[in-house]
């Protein structure tokens, strides 16, 4: 997630980022799941075309990216970027059959994923809370996909998909936040519990388990059919901003408490000191200390949200490796971790 | 009333389970009922295709009936949509749809595509009737009754054309 295109972050103290998808399919092919690699093959081919006809009205180019031939190693790392789902991570490595492509834009804020769990996945990722504008940008990218390719699409039920839990807009619109200090008070599952009747889902940081690494959590949409996009998002911008202002509240009171202040500067005191750190302690350091920062009782410089955005990202194990030609194992890559952190805290001063 | 099996959290799943033709029943909340496999989104079919003829007509497996429909363009049953979870292409969803719609309805609470369309049809009854429904509502705020009387039968008159599609 680095430049990205749109660059105003606003409630960046707590909305890491935001991403919207959509779930597309063409018509006169089975979907993936009964799908020939010829087929899938013929299907990432004319999605790259669609959308590299186009890359000047985009300002960007796009990388044609066959996941067959890239390592285990720089699929992971593109999770831990956020670009593609841990689902098209696993079966690349089992069974390289199905002509899984990422087209990404040149500035990382567009991915698509061809032949995951439909045939196109139009992903918008931005840094902040940017609902509105990240859509509006899926949104010209899927039309000027449909201008070349026809979508399967049905008047009563909208965009067709493998799954039916997205059928109608095919949209998942989330944010990813950090809460801590609700996470800290226990008011988590009250959150998620009530947020079911909104139609929108909050899960723990990538994905479906529920305990979060760092205090990270995904809000999304569940509901696509019957909610126009502009409702579904209005909903989950509300319910973010409803939150925000919780955790916020929340976390001018617990800070008051010295036991979590004193979590906070240690956890200050290991990211600029340690010689070997793993990625758990790192994500949990971290957290504490954006806090910290966000509450104003860490008083010294730290790095900017954006520096603690990327370290969320450069921190992560496969990451490492893709970054270090050394191939570390994985006490190096602890020490690597220390390092960076240690680089990117101490500058500040 | 709270979960039968971890006793903690209030219950909000109802399972009826036929073995041997013995009835069971649990309740059960979100969490224990997904760690016993009732997640399957398209339960509400699977007990009338599999229990139901296993259990109650003895037969070995629904996939033994001679007669499966079968999807003209992908070759899936209504089975193997239940066993994988997966629809096999887009033409499944009209070869299928009153086993579907159920599901669906439980799914999403609606049957109705409203918000964008596939632009080759750019008509876009979905994206006006949203539109009027949020005039409506705005009109409804601002005290506007008669203006709203007038965009509830407009909206009525293009859902009635909606659901005759």
């Amino acid at each position: 997630m680095e430049a990205n295109k749109i660059s105003t972050l606003t409630q960046s103290d707590i909305i890491i980022s935001t991403r919207i998808r959509l779930a597309r399919n063409l018509t006169g092919y089975p979907f993936p799941c009964r799908l020939s690699e010829t087929k899938a093959q013929e299907i990432a081919k004319k999605v790259y075309d669609a959308l590299d006809r186009y890359s000047e009205s985009f300002h960007c180019k796009f990388r044609d990216i066959d996941m067959s031939t890239v390592t285990s190693e720089q699929a992971i790392s593109f999770m831990e970027n956020h670009l593609i789902s841990p689902e098209f991570v696993s079966t690349t490595k089992t069974e390289n059959k199905k002509g899984r492509h990422l087209i990404l834009s040149d500035d990382n804020s567009v991915a698509v994923m061809v032949n995951e769990e439909d045939h196109i996945r139009i992903q918008v990722i931005t840094d902040g809370m940017n609902l509105y504008e990240a859509y509006s940008l899926a949104d010209k990218y899927d039309t000027l996909i449909s201008e070349t390719l026809s979508y399967a699409y049905d008047e009563q039920l909208g965009f067709l998909t493998q799954c039916p839990t997205n059928l109608g807009t095919g949209m998942r619109a989330s944010v990813m936040m950090h809460l801590p200090a609700l996470t800290k008070t226990g008011s988590i599952p009250r959150i998620s519990a009530s947020l079911g009747k909104l139609g929108l889902v909050m899960r723990g940081f990538n994905g479906e388990s529920s305990d979060s690494k760092g205090c990270l959590y995904q809000l999304s949409n569940q509901i696509t059919l019957g909610l126009s996009e502009k409702n579904a998002i209005d909903n989950l911008n509300t319910m973010a901003k409803q939150i925000i202002t919780r955790e916020r509240e929340a976390a001018k009171e617990i800070v008051k408490n010295n036991d979590i202040c004193d979590q906070i500067y240690r956890s200050l005191g290991t990211l600029k000191y340690a010689r070997l750190i793993s990625s758990e302690e790192a994500m949990k350091c971290l957290s504490d200390v954006r806090m910290g920062a966000t509450t104003g009782i860490i008083a010294e410089k730290l790095p900017s949200t954006d520096e603690f955005n990327r370290l969320l990202i450069d921190i992560q194990p496969a990451t490492i490796i893709v970054n270090d030609k050394s191939k570390p194992d994985a006490l190096r890559r602890d020490e690597i971790r220390a390092e960076i952190l240690r680089n990117t805290f101490n500058l500040i001063d | 009333m709270l979960c039968q099996k971890c006793k903690k959290n209030q219950a909000n799943t109802y399972v009826k389970r036929i073995i041997n033709g013995n009835l069971k029943e649990y309740h059960l909340c979100n969490e224990c009922a997904n760690d016993i496999g009732y997640d399957n989104m398209f339960s509400s079919i699977v007990p009338s295709f599999s229990n139901i003829l296993e259990g109650l007509f003895n037969m070995p497996s629904s996939n033994s009936i001679a007669s499966v429909t079968r999807c003209k363009l992908c070759g899936s049953s209504v089975g193997d949509i239940i066993n994988s979870g997966k629809i096999g292409c887009a033409n499944c969803y009209t070869t299928f749809k009153r086993e579907l719609m159920p599901s669906i309805k439980k799914m999403h609470g609606n049957t109705i595509h409203c918000g964008k369309g596939a632009s080759s049809k750019s008509d876009n009854n979905s994206i006006s009737l949203d539109s009027l429904k949020n005039d409506l509502k705005q009109a409804i705020e601002m005290q506007e009754f008669e203006k709203a009387a007038t965009l509830r039968d407009q909206i009525k008159e293009l859902e009635s054309k909606k659901e005759v599609l």
